[in-house]
């Protein structure tokens, strides 16, 4: 119960800082100067993480909103797990060259 | 299956269209606007990684071009598909500031006001966005 409610608490820090980080995000890539591009690595690296998180813990509130069981949220909640971090470990191997030139 | 659907539209089921209220609606987009979102982040990261490493021959490129594709169709239509994204990013987190709001307790008895308040400010946003980025949309 207590994970349920850490979770619900998470996807709502996740969101406010979410809106912030896009705005950045959009800003630096598409009318990006000289002082922005410099923060373009951190905002975009945190966005990974927190776009991620939200997603994927989106995802499992969505399903589980369908009444799934134990077994079944088990399973869930471990493949979303492993999405998110085999996702994670591509997304900083294939970003590397273009975040640290 | 066919018990669920039933039960789901059935005259007194709360996800019956005939049924559901504003609030309702906001919540249903809010879901599907949320899975699209991440079917997005997906492709999105694959693209940019494919650009990134310089894939573009192969059976590699063929794969990431296969998973980008149904986002990312070059063209005349790739302009479109950004302006979509935009407004459904745009509708999902200012929709999400009132959730958070809503859940900390400001404006329970006004939510439906800051519904539209919210539309009205992503519209705004999105139309400042598409003003000031226009020419540049496509490029990825």
């Amino acid at each position: 119960m207590f994970r349920n409610v850490l979770m619900w608490l998470l996807q709502r820090i996740t969101a406010v800082l979410l809106v912030v980080f896009l705005g950045i995000h959009i800003w630096t890539t598409n009318f990006a100067t000289n002082w922005a591009t410099l923060l373009r690595a951190g905002v975009d690296l945190s966005l990974l993480v927190l776009a991620l998180f939200h997603g994927l813990n989106g995802v499992r509130a969505v399903v589980l909103d369908f009444g799934i069981g134990h077994a079944a949220r088990r399973v869930l909640s471990t493949s979303l797990v492993m999405i998110g971090f085999i996702t994670f470990l591509f997304a900083i191997y294939g970003l590397w060259p273009l975040l640290f030139p | 299956m066919a018990r669920t659907a039933r039960k789901w539209f059935d005259k007194s089921s709360d996800v019956n269209p005939r049924n559901m209220r504003l609030g309702m609606f906001a919540w249903l987009i809010q879901r599907i606007s949320g899975l699209y979102l991440v079917i997005f982040l997906m492709t999105h990261i694959g693209a940019i990684a494919q650009a990134s490493l310089g894939i573009t021959k192969g059976l590699g490129a063929q794969a990431f071009d296969a998973f980008r594709n149904p986002f990312y169709a070059g063209g005349p239509t790739a302009p479109i598909l950004d302006l979509i994204l935009l407004g459904i990013v745009a509708f999902h987190g200012l929709n999400g500031i009132r959730i958070v709001l809503l859940d900390l307790g400001f404006g329970i008895r006004k939510h439906k006001l800051w519904f539209w308040v919210s539309m009205v400010i992503a519209i705004a946003a999105s139309a400042y966005v598409i003003f000031l980025g226009l020419p540049l949309m496509g490029s990825g």
